[in-house]
């Protein structure tokens, strides 16, 4: 894929089912209301966001119907000023993500496309990470089982996309794929989090960055040593407010639209409907050089 | 790169050098070219893939993180079942919540896997857990060098720190205790002669009244590893952790033991390290962990101090006269 030199590009990752497509879908729809600064520009995949968008329309949740048909959902984005960049979502089957952990290794476009992107926008969905108890910060309230005489293989532990482990280890995968030192805090690319689906959370800290650092202090620790303060930004994300299902519609999204709702949570704490602020404000960042 | 195909010559084939002396098969006359095949795929693959396995470290594997600087190696030091791996494990847990030293922040590990593989049986309630345990034994092996942890850390000052922990089987050390020249002593004397530090593990339950324990059998064994570490460590620190701290000892034995430990090693400090806390408060369990990790890890980031002596005579001198930019 051929690229302008000038043209910046945004690489979406993230776990399955942490909400990239619902997201994408409703900035889809908000571009396309040319509510904000930023435009569509024109795009070959235009159909598979407006599936997409129908579903939520319908107030149906969003499949991976076309997984067969599409192997990105990119999105072509123009600013204000005229400053063409891409939204990249390479993964939209969802399988390459996986495939990194398992296999310690990432593809050659997706190789491409991570060392030539100037942001990682890192989806991650709280409410569905894995947080077990443990015998170091829970004194232990079950009968304790007999230790085994060596480690079971059958039941060898893998890392997984769910907890902040996997999480740490995907981003050092994606960052050593993208050649990017470690031996000073990187300024590139810049790393946007979002934490998604806001409205499961049941939180008394509105603060998206304290969030964080409360549900996953290993992840945060990761991010702060291996970037620079000023590369990061911490957003919260509820791109429809509420869990839509894939069968019963939901009369809400059929009368007021899929626009009435979500909402970005601001590094600060404040809340707006504009979903086009989430990119805008990593553009920002990536402008900060 | 992968080459495969077929010779066509009678009374040759693939799994014996070439009866016509070619060094290079693919380029032998005989060689069916059409059944050449070269699996490129696995060559982007093996360039694509990361360099680290996730799993411990070996010895050939230090190589990955001794490039940019010589990583520091702590060594854990006891008999079987002294609580080697549960400590590594309790550390893990905790570095996973918070800071385990003020000054230093997680920057990546090699072997996050590894780690994970030790603490896997101490979560609960998973799926194939309804209850948790203790880790399961270090298998004894015929290794030379131990199993290693790694963590790296980013300091205050933005310095990277690579640190090493060793998760070797205690068979090691009591043969080592025995007789160090032994074959089997082997992967214990490479982990003392290359450690920077030491945590040596004092196992309260063997010398406890439990009537399972021959406790003047591992009385002796802590006594002549005490020694025979004592005799290799140089001017190299020692913390001893006195783990599951929560099992009664007698004074007799307590002081017994402490006496020799305070001759061999009397500068070695003490922690006492549980799992299980008497009060049930977290602090139990979680301070002597911080204490001992940045006891044995030494968090004094050393900076080379280089101060080159320039003559100031040569003022005149522009490449002299510079100071640099401060």
């Amino acid at each position: 894929m051929a690229k302008n030199a000038t043209q910046q590009s945004i690489t979406m990752v993230g776990g399955p089912n942490t909400g990239k497509s619902h997201f994408t879908f409703q900035l889809y729809g908000r571009l396309r209301a040319k509510m904000s600064d930023l435009k569509l520009r024109e795009m070959p995949n235009e159909d598979l966001f407006r599936e997409g968008l129908d579903r939520l329309n319908k107030g149906l949740a969003a499949d991976h119907t076309n997984i067969d048909k599409y192997d990105n959902a990119d999105l072509r984005i123009v600013d204000g000023n005229g400053t063409s960049f891409d939204l990249l979502w390479p993964d939209y089957g969802g399988e390459q993500i996986l495939r990194i952990l398992e296999t310690r290794s990432v593809d050659l476009d997706w190789k491409e496309r991570l060392a030539e992107t100037d942001g990682l926008l890192l989806f991650i969905r709280l409410a569905e990470s894995i947080d077990y108890k443990n015998m170091i910060e829970h004194p232990i309230d079950v009968k304790l089982k007999e230790r085994k005489e060596k480690g079971d293989t059958d039941t060898d532990s893998v890392l997984d996309l769910h907890s902040q482990v996997g999480l740490v280890e995907m981003l050092q995968i994606l960052l050593w794929t993208a050649n990017r030192n470690s031996a000073c805090r990187i300024s590139s690319p810049k790393l946007g989090v979002v934490l998604t689906c806001w409205d499961e959370l049941d939180s008394q800290s509105n603060n998206p960055a304290t969030l964080l650092r409360e549900r996953m202090p290993f992840l945060y620790q990761y991010i702060f040593s291996v970037w620079s303060q000023e590369s990061v930004i911490i957003q919260g994300l509820s791109s429809l407010e509420q869990t839509l299902d894939e069968a019963n519609q939901n009369e809400d999204f059929r009368e007021k639209g899929p626009g009435a709702f979500g909402y970005v949570v601001s590094p600060t704490g404040k809340h707006s409907p504009d979903l086009t602020l989430l990119v805008s404000r990593m553009l920002k960042l990536l402008d900060g050089d | 790169m992968v080459v495969t195909g077929k010779c066509s010559k009678e009374g040759c084939d693939e799994t014996i050098d070439c009866v016509e002396g070619c060094p290079e098969r693919s380029e032998c006359e005989f060689w069916d070219s059409d059944d050449l095949k070269v699996d490129n795929s696995a060559v982007l693959d093996e360039l694509n893939r990361v360099p680290w396995h996730g799993g411990s470290l070996v010895e050939h594997d230090i190589n990955l993180i001794s490039t940019h600087r010589r990583p520091y190696l702590v060594a854990l030091i006891g008999p079987h079942d002294a609580g080697k791996t549960t400590y590594l494990a309790a550390l893990h847990l905790l570095c996973c919540r918070q800071k385990l030293n003020q000054d230093l922040n997680f920057a990546g590990s090699l072997t996050l896997l590894g780690w994970e593989r030790i603490v896997a049986s101490m979560k609960y309630p998973t799926p194939g857990n309804p209850s948790p345990s203790y880790p399961p034994h270090t298998s004894h092996s015929a290794e030379r060098t131990p199993g290693m942890l790694h963590y790296s850390f980013r300091t205050d000052c933005g310095n990277k720190r690579d640190l090493l922990f060793t998760d070797a089987p205690g068979e090691w050390f009591s043969n080592w205790a025995n007789d160090p020249t032994n074959p089997k002593s082997e992967g214990a004397a490479w982990t003392v002669k290359h450690a920077d530090s030491f945590l040596f593990f004092v196992d309260r339950d063997s010398l406890s009244n439990n009537p399972k324990n021959e406790k003047g059998v591992a009385r002796n064994q802590i006594e002549s590893l005490a020694a025979r570490l004592a005799e290799h460590r140089g001017s190299r620190s020692v913390g001893v952790i006195w783990s599951k701290s929560d099992i009664e000892i007698s004074e007799t034995i307590k002081t017994s033991v402490w006496a020799t430990l305070k001759n061999e090693m009397p500068d070695a400090q003490h922690f006492h390290t549980t799992i299980t806390p008497k009060n049930g408060v977290v602090d139990e369990i979680t301070n002597p962990l911080i204490e001992s990790f940045s006891f044995a890890i030494d968090p004094i980031d050393k900076q080379i101090a280089f101060s080159p002596d320039i003559p100031t005579i040569a003022c005149d001198d522009r490449f002299l006269s510079y100071r640099g930019d401060c």
